[in-house]
């Protein structure tokens, strides 16, 4: 599968994160199995989900804030190690593409916050419709708004997997057994950051829950 | 989650000119509502594009369509799911203002900017932060503990069933309540109503989470002890980074690279 068709699908996944359904289909624990078949490895996909979601888990999407966007940069994490899984380096690969995951989702959300500037210019658009009550032109707006996030999302997961696969490759002299074997504490690692937040979390509506009986 | 008794006139009801498939064409529409998500009127756009089947059928003149656009694309926000009670409080408003019972629409706007707090803050409490977190936790355990791909998926499908059986419950529910209580909303919202369902997630979820605990550490027994060893001081050490810094990315980057480093020195 090239990379534009993962785009493609990464990017349909990611609609469900804020724009439409919110149904979980974008959360690691489901996008990334996803992902796993349709680049021919589901176990992989799953591992990757279970250890995504736990990282990502704390994120709560309330309001106008603005959030890592963990689910998108999870679906890029999935799709490059499992792209990089026959060169036998699982811990060398999966390190790589956590950092690069962790900075896709700083990336994200800064995509995230263009758009939603976007469709406060598409909100002008919609306003001047409702003046002369053009329902088609309104339905127009919200198709367009939907439209350029997938655009957005794919063109995003298109130039990570692209970045992915420049450092992959220009790293690969550098690959080894034991630089491998050295990498191995980080999915242990990143497992544990994930319980850390999760933690967190219970905790802190189960504090608040106390406090709001 | 017990229902109100509904204490509306029969005169309304007999006035009623929406059907149930309008409701359920809104329902539909509602997946879309944060599709135009912009800081100027948040969630405006996707509210009033949810309520067209309403306008289409309460408002055959370009005037009052015009009116009905511009009263629904000002501010407004909610939480995603809860929103259909705003949604259904909406059209049994403009159906009775379109039908001549309602005088103006300044108690539907008066409404609306009451929802915004009530409905956000329930649904941040009841989705956000409980039910998403406890079923995707439990998904993640299940398919930590199930290894065959059948089992797997099989978990996921529970997953996904054990959250959105919920939502889209609630989604439906509070259109046709909304609609069914219209002004008088508020008994729909009176506590504790949906403090049974946050509690049996809650529950689940912390008794998962150290499930969830316990059983990794058994599975890290098995492999190199070094393993417990990390697992353990990325949960500590996380911790006590995110509480100094506040920061999802320092937390997450430094931890994994100081285990990078750890990794280094001792391997």
């Amino acid at each position: 599968m090239s990379y534009l068709t993962t785009s493609l699908l990464i990017g349909f996944l990611s609609l469900d994160t804020t724009i439409a359904f919110q149904m979980l289909l974008s959360q690691p624990l489901f996008a990334c199995p996803l992902i796993g078949w349709a680049l021919g490895n589901p176990q992989l996909g799953f591992e990757i989900g279970v250890i995504l979601q736990l990282l990502w888990i704390s994120i709560i999407p309330v309001g106008a804030i603005s959030f890592p966007e963990g689910n998108i940069a999870s679906m890029i994490v999935g799709a490059v190690v499992i792209y990089f899984d026959h060169l036998g380096y699982p811990n060398i690969i999966f390190t790589i593409a956590i950092l690069l995951g962790i900075a896709a989702s700083y990336v994200g959300d800064r995509l995230t916050v263009l758009d939603r500037k976007f469709n406060g210019y598409l909100l002008e658009v919609a306003l001047s419709a409702a003046e002369s009550a053009n329902l088609r032109k309104i339905v127009l707006v919200d198709f367009l708004s939907i439209g350029f996030y997938f655009v957005l999302m794919v063109g995003f997961t298109f130039v990570m997997l692209n970045v992915a696969d420049w450092c992959i490759q220009g790293l690969s002299p550098v690959f080894s057994e034991m630089l491998d074997r050295k990498l191995q504490f980080v999915k242990p690692a990143v497992l544990g950051i994930g319980f850390a937040f999760t933690g967190r979390l219970f905790y802190q509506i189960l504090l608040k829950k106390k406090a709001n009986p | 989650m017990p229902r109100p008794e509904p204490t509306e006139g029969k005169e309304t009801l007999a006035a009623r000119k929406i059907r149930k498939w309008d409701l359920f064409r809104v329902f539909w529409r509602s997946f879309f509502v944060q599709s135009v998500w912009n800081y100027r009127s948040l969630i405006s756009i996707g509210f009033g594009i949810c309520l067209f089947p309403i306008l289409k059928r309460l408002y055959p003149d370009t005037r009052s369509r015009k009116a009905f656009l511009l009263r629904h694309l000002r501010f407004f926000n909610a939480h995603p799911y809860m929103v259909s009670y705003a949604l259904g409080v909406s059209i049994r408003l403009e159906e009775e203002y379109a039908s001549g019972n309602l005088q103006n629409t300044d108690r539907l706007d008066r409404m609306k900017d009451l929802l915004i707090s009530i409905l956000g803050s329930l649904g941040d409490q009841i989705f956000w932060l409980t039910l998403r977190p406890v079923s995707l936790l439990a998904g993640a355990f299940g398919i930590f503990v199930v290894s065959a791909t059948e089992y797997r998926l099989l978990v996921l499908v529970l997953t996904f069933f054990l959250y959105n059986i919920p939502h889209f419950y609630l989604r439906y529910r509070g259109i046709l309540e909304g609609y069914q209580y219209g002004m008088e909303i508020y008994r729909c919202f009176r506590e504790g109503r949906f403090e049974r369902l946050k509690q049996a997630y809650l529950y689940l979820g912390g008794a998962i989470f150290f499930l969830f605990l316990a059983v990794l550490l058994f599975k890290f027994q098995a492999g190199p002890k070094a393993w417990i060893l990390v697992f353990v001081g990325s949960i500590v050490y996380a911790s006590i980074f995110y509480k100094w810094s506040q920061n999802f990315y320092f937390t997450s980057f430094f931890t994994i690279l100081f285990f990078i480093i750890v990794g280094f020195i001792f391997l």
